[in-house]
């Protein structure tokens, strides 16, 4: 188990690489001078200059992708030319909010996606199947900010049952915080849901045909502990993988619920900078993003490996 | 002997998209304590439904069961889902035909086993688990607590078949339904399987029914046999007369081209022409005339009942009494 893991930690060493590589190359695949495009078009040539110098425009580009990732390896992404804050520092303050959204979205859609994916595929066929099938094509269809002011409208302006927008911060009370993040996790977390209980759906009609789950019922074992012990753990892998890549899409669905609902998190904080020219600043997201994806994937193979032994002797 | 099952006139059907098909068409045979009966046939004549119908595995929502199934005197048939699954796997206990796919991957040996001790035996987990690691030793598995850690894709084809062997015997059932549980190994495995049934059924003197399209297995360790084409029954007797005497053409071609010792082995084997026909189509009057050599024309023009040539000798021809104990075996079947 131990050699896996770390097999597994040594497969990330290139992809991370490469998406060092990548987000370092983005300031300069840019058109135009960075330097310049930050400035806005009414800036000197002499301000120009004096913004390549400090951001080390005028080396050579390996010295600049060298400095700049022993830097970020310690934790400094550089200045955000904007806010006029180390962008670490800026992320950091934009991180939490999205992480409880997009933690609290997640949860949201396994809780529904899952349970109703095995009960439609339990049920294959039936009105009930049909019934998860329609809702989970609409959570597909139905775009998150769409949703999200549906949501809001009801339950913040007519019902007044929960907050329309803000967000209040965990040392306030996990309560408050949830109070304000219900309606943007379900927007969030409606077409996660979808992806989930389709998948589920897919992953247990395949599994139920199993001979060993035949011999399962031949035991003597209740029809709940066949379908919760013995199909779902082998139609784990499939809904595990759509909840690793539904968790990594959730980032970019934030950027657009995080402006409906005013979150004050990293997707708002991505929309802000593109529109400040920020780059050091969507650098250092990207850089975020990037990296949290891969590191989400790496925890799915763990994972794959906990449910299923013969990933691990493989 | 007394009749531990005795399934009268069992009738299995499925709905399908292209109309409702019977799989078992009005089957009866019955099974003693310490008995083990046959059923044999080729793919498709139903003898696996018939064993997962006693059972009930099949999938509730598009099965339908008539008939009656009397175990210890009350119909399986009339049972409630509840029931019905304090009987599986702890009065009639069910082995299946390929131990890989039989066997749950994602969890141990151990797990499984114990967990089937559990589903019927109000003991502690610790006590379960020592039980599982005694049934294991007695299937004649090495090491046994070493594979209660192992997963089954660690052990080999035999030594799933025994763990599954276990797993049927956890809570010493009346009855053991094995479904070819001996097709997917090889030949010396088989052989192993084949002896460890018949020793454990006298240890726990237990009926089997064992299913099977292998006649050689057959003649190792049945005392009855029941002959099944295309969802009935076409002969039943105990295993001497049927092989002495074999009554129905259906047997006799299958006899005809199962190889033996003295068989030349240069010499093209007998087959029975033709092919089974699906459920579909069944052919009106007698379902094995297309394929029969001895078939007449008013073979195919009115259904065949069951006749009677001795007490414990049914067949369904209405040749079988000019047939019985007449010419070779081999005779009149293709080459």
């Amino acid at each position: 188990m131990v050699g896996f893991l770390m097999r597994r930690a040594a497969a990330l060493i290139p992809v991370l690489i490469v998406v060092a590589i990548v987000t370092f190359l983005l300031i300069h695949l840019m058109p135009g001078d960075a330097a310049a495009v930050m400035l806005g078009p009414e800036a000197t040539p002499a301000q120009v200059e004096t913004l390549r110098q400090s951001l080390g425009l005028n080396e050579p580009l390996y010295a600049q992708f060298f400095t700049w990732v022993v830097s970020a390896l310690q934790g400094d992404l550089g200045q955000s030319f904007f806010i006029g804050l180390p962008v670490a520092t800026v992320i950091q303050a934009a991180l939490a909010p999205t992480i409880n959204l997009a933690i609290f979205a997640e949860i949201i859609a396994i809780l529904v996606g899952v349970p109703a994916g095995i009960v439609a595929a339990r049920k294959q066929g039936t009105g009930t199947d049909q019934t998860v099938m329609v809702g989970a094509l609409l959570g597909i269809s139905v775009p998150s900010f769409l949703l999200g002011l549906f949501l809001m409208l009801i339950f913040g302006v007519l019902l007044g049952w929960l907050p329309v927008a803000g967000y209040s911060p965990l040392e306030d009370g996990i309560f408050e915080t949830l109070k304000y993040l219900l309606l943007p996790a379900i927007a969030l977390g409606s077409m996660q849901a979808a992806l989930i209980a389709r998948m589920t759906r897919t992953s247990m009609l395949e599994t139920l045909s199993k001979p060993y789950l035949k011999t399962a019922k031949a035991k003597g074992l209740s029809g709940n502990r066949i379908i919760y012990k013995h199909a779902l753990r082998n139609a784990a892998m499939p809904i595990l993988t759509t909840i690793g890549q539904t968790l990594g899409t959730l980032v970019a669905g934030a950027a657009v619920v995080e402006t409906v609902f005013n979150v004050p998190g990293i997707g708002q904080l991505i929309v802000n900078s593109i529109e400040r020219r920020d780059i050091v600043v969507i650098q250092g997201v990207i850089l975020l993003i990037a990296v949290s994806y891969v590191l989400i994937n790496f925890l799915v193979d763990v994972l794959y490996s906990v449910l299923d032994p013969r990933v691990r002797y493989s | 002997m007394t009749k531990l099952l005795d399934v009268i006139d069992l009738r299995t059907s499925f709905d399908t998209e292209h109309g409702t098909v019977t799989a078992v068409d009005g089957v009866s045979f019955s099974v003693a304590q310490g008995e083990v009966v046959g059923i044999v046939g080729e793919s498709g004549c139903g003898k696996s439904v018939t064993a997962e119908s006693i059972l009930q595995l099949l999938d509730p929502s598009s099965t339908r069961y008539s008939g009656q199934m009397n175990f210890d005197g009350e119909d399986l048939l009339t049972f409630g889902e509840e029931a019905m699954r304090r009987i599986r796997g702890n009065r009639i206990a069910m082995i299946f035909q390929d131990p890989m796919s039989a066997l749950n991957p994602v969890f141990t040996i151990g797990d499984q086993l114990t967990e089937a001790v559990l589903a019927h035996r109000k003991i502690g987990k610790r006590s379960a688990r020592s039980a599982a690691v005694d049934l294991l030793d007695k299937t004649g598995i090495p090491e046994p607590e070493r594979r209660m850690r192992q997963y089954p894709h660690q052990l080999s084809g035999g030594q799933r078949q025994r763990v599954m062997i276990a797993m049927a015997l956890s809570c010493d059932p009346e009855l053991l339904i094995a479904d070819e549980p001996t097709t997917a190994l090889d030949v010396t495995t088989q052989a192993q399987i084949l002896r460890l049934l018949i020793e454990l059924k006298d240890e726990f003197n237990a009926g089997i029914l064992f299913i099977t399209h292998d006649l050689g297995v057959v003649a190792e360790i049945c005392d009855r046999v029941v002959v099944m084409y295309l969802g009935e029954v076409v002969e039943s007797t105990d295993v001497h007369t049927l092989f002495d005497n074999p009554a129905h053409p259906y047997t006799r071609g299958l006899m005809a081209s199962t190889p033996d010792v003295g068989s030349d082995p240069s010499a093209d084997l007998p087959i029975i022409p033709g092919s089974v026909p699906t459920l579909h189509n069944v052919p009106s009057g007698c379902r094995f005339a297309d394929r029969c050599p001895f078939a007449l024309p008013e073979c195919r023009e009115r259904t065949v009942e069951l006749e009677v040539l001795s007490p414990d000798h049914t067949s369904r021809c209405i040749r079988s009494q000019e047939l019985i104990g007449n010419s070779p075996v081999k005779d009149g079947m293709a080459r």
